[in-house]
């Protein structure tokens, strides 16, 4: 069943699922692993263009700016398992993070930094998790050399 | 604009300098040889006497050589000819001094130590990755690989990356990797990897190809930012490619499905 924010509006929540907030490139990834393994998800995105894909991949979505509490509350932040904040912009995953972690102190944060100094704030507003996407492919680099090097 | 004019200006000026102190050294010098000469009578005596005297040659200086000469009594009422040959000699000397000294800071001004010990450096390194583009990927891996005791050179054309990154200590090469010789000059053929890190994915396959070009065998690992360019790269040589959000969206994933 596709639920739409409009839907989720009214109060057809799900429970247990996972937010993802940002359908960009991390975004794509964390839904399709997500997806592939059954997991219960609503992706709030800003864009309309992108927000149209989805419902027609047929994916719940909420049409939205997640930096603003109401829109959290609209995915089901108080019944949700976790959230994934992997936005671009680093501002707006710190902003979605301290309102995600003020509505469900419970709920199991991960967020998405690009420079490293921001990654210290966001765990101070509440992340549980952080993902670098420079510090996680120079990882796969790094481990690429040492088997070379074997 | 006006800061390059006022470079070129006080280059130009110094320049101007130096010829013109050059040339009252070179002045200086043949009066101070007429001079002894008139003192003297020999041509010879004052060429020797001026030169040992400007280049202090066996401690030869002015005042030891005009007593040795009026010693013999060639010459009675020295006192004041050996005052100006002094003051001449000083004079030239200080010129000359002062000229070497410019030409000597010039020159090494002009030659760019650490750039031509990098070169030096790099071109016998052997088993080291070559890092193209110091992006924030390549500033994370950098660490990383010194993290993890693997040999690597940077090569940038930046030169303020260039200089911050001389700051802190890496082996950097300042030029195009998209060019051969600079690429040869990283000693690409002893190389364990070559990893096309900028921004641009156009830059990083231009670079992929030139590197699978010139030696097949060594390992290519490119940054994408573009998923659609990763075959595009695979194709042109790269052995390893990714897309650095890619690898970030799957890890985040896999950890959330672990809750």
């Amino acid at each position: 069943m596709t639920l739409t924010g409009v839907c989720m509006a009214r109060g057809l929540s799900l429970e247990g699922h996972v937010i993802v907030c940002g359908y960009g490139t991390v975004g794509q990834k964390v839904i399709d692993v997500l997806y592939e393994h059954s997991v219960r998800f609503v992706v709030i995105e800003l864009d309309p263009k992108k927000v149209e894909h989805l419902k027609e991949l047929g994916y719940n979505v909420i049409e939205g700016d997640a930096t603003f509490s109401k829109v959290l509350k609209s995915a089901g932040i108080d019944n949700a398992k976790a959230i994934a904040v992997v936005m671009d912009d680093d501002a707006k995953n710190l902003f979605t993070v301290l309102a995600a972690h003020d509505i469900n102190k419970h709920l199991f944060i991960a967020a998405r930094a690009n420079d490293e100094f921001v990654r210290e704030k966001l765990i101070e507003a509440g992340a549980d998790y952080i993902v670098m996407p420079q510090r996680a492919a120079s990882k796969e680099i790094v481990s690429e050399l040492l088997k070379t090097k074997a | 604009m006006s800061q390059h004019d006022e470079l070129d200006g006080s280059e130009k000026t110094a320049a101007r300098v130096i010829v013109i102190m050059l040339i009252c050294a070179v002045l200086l010098a043949l009066f101070s040889i007429a001079v002894v000469a008139l003192v003297t009578h020999s041509l010879y005596a004052a060429g020797y006497y001026t030169m040992s005297a400007l280049f202090d040659v066996n401690g030869e200086n002015a005042s030891t050589f005009i007593s040795a000469v009026l010693g013999s009594g060639a010459y009675s009422g020295a006192f004041y000819i050996v005052i100006m040959i002094s003051l001449l000699d000083g004079l030239a000397k200080a010129v000359i001094v002062g000229f070497l000294i410019a030409v000597f800071i010039n020159l090494l001004s002009s030659i760019d130590i650490k750039s031509t010990l990098d070169v030096i450096t790099a071109k016998r390194q052997k088993d080291h990755v070559i890092v193209c583009g110091y992006s924030m990927l390549a500033e994370r891996l950098c660490k990383d690989m010194a993290r993890d005791n693997l040999r690597f050179v940077i090569i940038d054309n930046d030169p303020e990356k260039v200089g911050t990154l001389r700051d802190l200590k890496y082996n950097v090469i300042d030029g195009d990797f998209t060019q051969k010789n600079v690429l040869e000059g990283a000693s690409l053929k002893n190389a364990r990897a070559i990893i096309f890190a900028t921004e641009s994915d156009f830059i990083n396959l231009l670079g992929i190809v030139t590197a699978h070009h010139m030696y097949p065998d060594v390992k290519i690992i490119a940054r994408a930012r573009q998923v659609a360019n990763v075959t595009k790269m695979q194709r042109g040589g790269a052995e390893l490619c990714l897309v650095p959000e890619v690898v970030a969206g799957l890890e985040l994933g896999e950890h959330v499905l672990k809750l």
